[in-house]
């Protein structure tokens, strides 16, 4: 039979109660069946978590995220054409939904980037939560965002202060 | 953390050196496997991956673990989750990521007889099914706690909640474990 301090077990075995509680968890153990019990099974299982082998790093890892890294971020410059083109799209089928856009205008590179503050405005969202995308469900359900080196490419949109080219939807 | 901040590959190697254990080890626990994983390591990373993405937004008021942890977690629960549901590995089926079928993992050691000694193998591997059988944010709470050491603040940070939902989480993690471990320690198997 379950104690409504049972709840409590396991705070009070990582120490992480106050003096004043623990103090008063530790009489009330002292009198209940129910969470001396519960305790004895805490206490067992977190011991059977000391059978688990100390994990051991593969050797080399570090150096393989490192050039992984570089490898994965630095060959997005390569997918500028179609890459850009495929973000643009995507960018233009959120801003078309904007009546502040006009489809017939050009969009420079700095205002590609200024599309993420307007729809952050448009949809009463911060500007945070639109540089946030990659976790959103559309992503995952859109299928060339399955490849997540896209979304290398989408960063890039939002640096876009760095690009000089014109794009014209 | 400011030289990475700004760009300098230096500093992001040295973070990934510093690093790369933690890392690797949460997804190792929380995936469930032994050994080298391939999957670990792809997952580990990821983890990198994302953090040098949001370098440029880095704040540095934050403790670099904090971010660290709350990626790793981040991608362990959300990400590995996702991948699991496209698997058609059903979520609430108690079952290691890998797609094992835990009930009967747990079910075949419960028929062992109590005589028959468990190899210290055979009973890490038991329990490594039992973490991996808890629910997601539970498993994660429980491997910063007990692997990582971090503290309850420390947790809240690294799971973007607070101490009390911490608390809850742990409570939670423990009674699950216990529960998904229950057969084989009354059985004498661990």
């Amino acid at each position: 039979m379950d104690c409504e301090h049972t709840g409590r077990l396991a705070a009070w075995l990582d120490g992480e109660l106050t003096a004043a509680e623990t103090a008063a968890l530790d009489a009330h153990v002292a009198q209940c069946s129910a969470c001396r019990e519960r305790a004895v099974l805490l206490r067992r299982t977190y011991a059977a978590l000391e059978m688990l082998e100390p994990v051991e790093v593969p050797e080399g890892l570090a150096a393989r995220v490192r050039a992984r890294t570089r490898r994965r971020l630095h060959k997005a410059p390569v997918y500028v054409a179609g890459a850009l083109a495929a973000a643009a799209v995507f960018l233009m089928a959120l801003t078309l939904r904007s009546p502040a856009v006009d489809p017939g205008r050009h969009v420079t590179a700095s205002t590609a980037a200024t599309s993420s503050v307007r729809l952050a405005a448009y949809y009463d969202v911060a500007l945070e939560e639109v540089r946030m995308l990659e976790d959103m469900q559309l992503l995952h359900e859109y299928d060339v965002l399955a490849d997540l080196e896209l979304l290398a490419i989408y960063d890039m949109l939002l640096d876009m202060d760095e690009f000089t080219g014109v794009m014209s939807i | 953390m400011m030289a990475f901040a700004s760009g300098d590959d230096a500093a992001f190697d040295a973070i990934v050196n510093r690093f790369e254990r933690q890392v690797y080890g949460v997804i190792q626990r929380y995936l469930g496997n032994s050994g080298h994983s391939s999957q670990a390591e792809d997952c580990a990373q990821e983890v990198f991956i994302r953090l040098y993405r949001m370098r440029k937004s880095y704040k540095p008021t934050a403790r670099l673990s904090t971010l660290v942890y709350r990626i790793a977690s981040n991608l362990c629960i959300n990400v590995l989750r996702d991948e699991t549901r496209r698997r058609g590995v059903a979520l609430d089926a108690p079952c290691a990521l890998d797609g094992s079928p835990l009930g009967a993992t747990i079910a075949d050691s419960a028929a062992v007889s109590a005589e028959e000694a468990f190899s210290a193998r055979e009973r890490a591997e038991i329990v490594r099914k039992a973490l991996a059988a808890i629910p997601d944010r539970q498993r994660a709470a429980l491997i910063l706690h007990r692997f990582e050491g971090l503290s309850y603040n420390d947790i809240a940070d690294a799971l973007e909640t607070n101490v009390d939902a911490v608390k809850s989480l742990l409570s939670r993690a423990r009674a699950s474990f216990a529960d998904a471990l229950k057969r084989d320690l009354d059985a004498g198997n661990i």
